[in-house]
């Protein structure tokens, strides 16, 4: 039962003339209500309750995006470009959020053996390459977390994602897919992940339509790394340029200018590079001759 | 009638029931038969496709027992314990089984016993006569019920039946109370030839123990067509179903008392086969396998039920058996003591299960490791429905990172390079050309040479380079050949064979 504080409870016993100030007063309860709903999950149904935010790890990226990404709902991911490399950067961004998301769940019991589901239809697999064990083991995650299904149509894509979050017995489910996905699948998937409390990653083509109903929309696009400190000439961690083009839960946050990520597998965070930190790229010659 | 050619010439195999009132029998040479009864219809016999429809019906007979196979060249066992009170008796179930037959056109004649020899004999020489083709021996009569049958019905060489007959014994009843060694030394002193003492000892012996198995003395073992499976339920109805509700609904019952069944003997099952015989005789079967041990029914009922969709009811289906195979020892599972730990269990069996039902087993794969230095080799995309328990420990990274995403096979890149042994400067995919930045490498990776031995053309060693373009995108490509070695194998050859995020 919830109990008001004193003041509204005096004042219910006002007269009329009070009733536009008691109006404005429930309006304004009805919208902090609403902002409530939206940011948790709904209590009762989500079977990870009392968990850790899912966030990159990064502390001012968590706070400008509310907290954290939620975990009962549908978020989108997709490549800048359509090429194999900006796609190949998009499904390493899911890969990492999956291993944030592992994280997690570690210290949470029953689920702290939950898989992941990559469910990629059989034409995207062949352009891009199925996922590798021996490289996923260098991004941090394990090989024997991740469930690969292979359908060969758009909708059995679809179908799998939704059995997979209306189970309750994974991690993440994360789609790659060719088309654009209509309104009612997008809805029942995100229905489905709100109810079960499982989060949906979504990694669409850039040459077809947004998704509707999704929380968060991302942009991910390759930049050039930060070499390691041994070797100068080498290609150093994973460095993802985002963009947040839609958030739900804070409209402002899709303000956002584009800023880069770099991915540690060490200690399974993103870190936010600062643009005076980050050296153009040398020439090689340059490089090999500063030694 | 049928003739076959023979050791001696054309002789007649099979007989028709006029044909029969003639006088003629199987055996008969068919050049007497003619010069006897000119006006005679023949045609070659086809034991081959005798024998295919033989085991065709074998496989029908299923539905009255799950042990049957084909006995001899012209009949069939079927192990009936416990099948005859769906039928409401053994004699009704033989009657069943008898019209069944007829009306697919076969005459058939059937019996009971309680062991292999006795049904055969009764169902070669006591049923048949005109007013019933069935004979039945009840339970524990069977020495009465064999006694009048003659001695030929014990399933005997022509040579012993021969004998038999010269000594008297006409039928199995005198055999009863005959002392065993009296028999042996009878017939040793009755067989006639060279070696008689060891035919005849020989002989006394298969009849004895033809006599031990048809009286139940000693066990007789035989092969069934399919092995059986250890655990089946069956339905019989006396309206076939053809409706897709009717047959989910009898699906629904049979999964409740497969798993209760299970349930008591604390077991669960991973294959389940579903099998449907339709009233026209003809049969389907539906299978479906789970990855961990089930016996939950609702489960069950959703694998199976999508794939009954699929089957044709045909005529209807009047009979059902549910089988389950695999079955391994399963604990009771404990309820939940508090609140918290309530809900559905963080176990994806179920799901995986269902996928694999839907979209195939070799579309839901998990990642195995496999202990090769070759790139290509060292994962194996196993079917999730197979895959064991993972590692407690994942395997080390190796060290240079491995690309998080391989493709399917190597994609050929045209390279410009410093030769011998430089990074590529600029390489061309897909028709887009890269400029490289950044190169981390070589990694030599050889063959492996103990499957060389045999390999019919050569495997190079690969040079392979961690490479990052001036968009940041990272490739890992190798080039297949030395340069050194360019004029026994050619020029070498740049490759792409894996993205980095």
């Amino acid at each position: 039962m919830r109990t008001y504080p004193d003041t509204y409870r005096d004042e219910s016993e006002h007269s009329p003339p009070d009733a536009a100030r008691q109006r404005a007063r429930l309006a304004a309860l009805r919208s902090e209500v609403q902002a409530i709903e939206r940011r948790c999950p709904t209590p009762g149904r989500s079977a990870l309750q009392g968990e850790a935010a899912w966030g990159f790890g990064a502390a001012d990226l968590d706070a400008w995006i509310g907290g954290g990404l939620e975990t009962g709902a549908l978020h989108e991911v997709r490549p800048a470009a359509a090429s194999a490399a900006a796609w190949a950067s998009a499904e390493a961004f899911a890969l990492a959020l999956g291993r944030r998301r592992l994280v997690m769940l570690e210290g949470t019991g029953r689920h702290a053996s939950a898989p992941i589901l990559w469910v990629a239809p059989a034409v995207l697999g062949g352009e891009h390459g199925l996922p590798y064990g021996p490289g996923l083991a260098a991004l941090g995650l394990d090989p024997a977390r991740l469930l690969l299904v292979a359908p060969p149509r758009m909708s059995d894509v679809l179908w799998a994602m939704e059995e997979g979050l209306k189970s309750a017995s994974l991690a993440l489910v994360v789609g790659l897919l060719s088309e654009a996905i209509a309104l009612t699948p997008a809805r029942r998937l995100a229905l489905a992940a709100a109810a079960h409390g499982t989060p949906c990653l979504a990694v669409t083509t850039p040459r077809a339509s947004v998704t509707p109903a999704t929380a968060t929309r991302w942009r991910i696009a390759p930049s050039p790394s930060r070499p390691p400190p041994f070797d100068a000439a080498a290609p150093g961690a994973a460095l993802f340029t985002i963009a947040l083009e839609r958030c739900r839960a804070r409209p402002r946050a899709a303000e956002m200018p584009a800023m880069s990520l770099e991915w540690s597998d060490e200690a399974c965070r993103f870190r936010l590079v600062c643009e005076l930190q980050h050296r153009p790229a040398l020439s090689r010659r340059a490089a090999r001759r500063a030694g | 009638m049928l003739v076959e050619a023979g050791a001696h010439g054309i002789a007649i195999t099979a007989v028709n029931a006029p044909a029969r009132r003639q006088g003629i029998t199987p055996g008969l040479a068919l050049a007497d038969a003619r010069a006897a009864w000119p006006g005679l219809l023949t045609r070659a016999s086809e034991p081959a496709r005798d024998r295919a429809q033989l085991a065709a019906i074998a496989g029908w007979a299923g539905r009255y027992g799950p042990l049957r196979n084909v006995d001899g060249g012209d009949g069939l066992w079927i192990e009936a314990t416990g099948v005859a009170h769906l039928y409401g008796g053994e004699d009704a179930m033989l009657a069943d089984l008898v019209g069944r037959l007829a009306r697919a056109g076969f005459a058939a004649r059937a019996g009971i016993a309680d062991t292999l020899g006795a049904a055969h004999a009764l169902a070669r020489f006591a049923a048949g006569s005109a007013e019933s083709r069935i004979a039945s021996a009840p339970a524990g009569a069977t020495a009465a019920a064999l006694a009048g049958l003659p001695v030929a019905a014990l399933r005997l060489d022509p040579d012993a039946v021969l004998l038999l007959e010269r000594l008297g014994l006409r039928r199995i009843g005198q055999l009863y109370d005959l002392p065993r060694a009296a028999l042996a030394q009878r017939f040793r002193a009755a067989a006639r030839g060279r070696r008689a003492a060891t035919a005849g000892e020989r002989l006394a012996g298969a009849v004895l123990a033809r006599l031990d198995e048809a009286l139940g003395r000693s066990a007789e073992p035989r092969r069934p067509l399919a092995e059986p499976p250890p655990h089946a339920v069956r339905r019989l109805f006396a309206e076939p179903l053809i409706s897709a509700d009717g047959l989910a609904a009898a699906l629904r019952v049979l999964a409740g008392e497969l798993c209760a069944g299970l349930a008591a003997r604390a077991e669960g099952a991973r294959r389940f086969e579903l099998a449907l015989y339709r009233a026209d005789g003809t049969w389907a079967a539906v299978e479906a396998g789970t990855s961990a041990p089930c016996r939950d029914a609702a489960h069950l009922v959703r694998l199976l039920g999508e794939k009954l969709a699929a089957i044709d009811a045909g005529l209807g289906v009047d009979a059902l058996v549910l089988a389950a195979g695999e079955v391994e020892p399963m604990a009771p599972a404990e309820p939940p003591l508090t609140a918290a730990d309530r809900g559905p269990p963080a176990d994806p069996s179920a799901l995986i299960d269902r996928l694999t039902s839907r979209l195939g087993a070799g579309r839901v794969l998990a990642l195995a490791p496999v202990a090769s230095h070759l790139p290509e080799r060292a994962q194996r995309l196993v079917p999730a429905l197979r895959r064991g328990h993972p590692l407690a420990i994942p395997p080390p990274a190796a060290k240079p990172a491995r690309p998080a995403f391989l493709l399917a096979a190597p994609e050929p890149i045209s390279v410009v390079a410093e030769v011998p042994e430089g990074p590529p400067a600029r390489f061309t995919w897909r028709r887009v050309l890269h400029r490289i930045v950044r190169t981390e490498g070589p990694e030599r990776i050889a063959p492996e040479w103990w499957r060389e031995l045999a390999a019919p053309a050569p495997t190079r060693p690969r040079d392979y380079y961690r490479i990052e373009d001036d968009c940041g995108a990272r490739f890992w490509v190798f080039r297949d050949g030395l340069y050194q070695s360019e004029a026994e194998h050619g020029p070498p050859r740049w490759f792409v064979h894996g993205l980095y995020g």
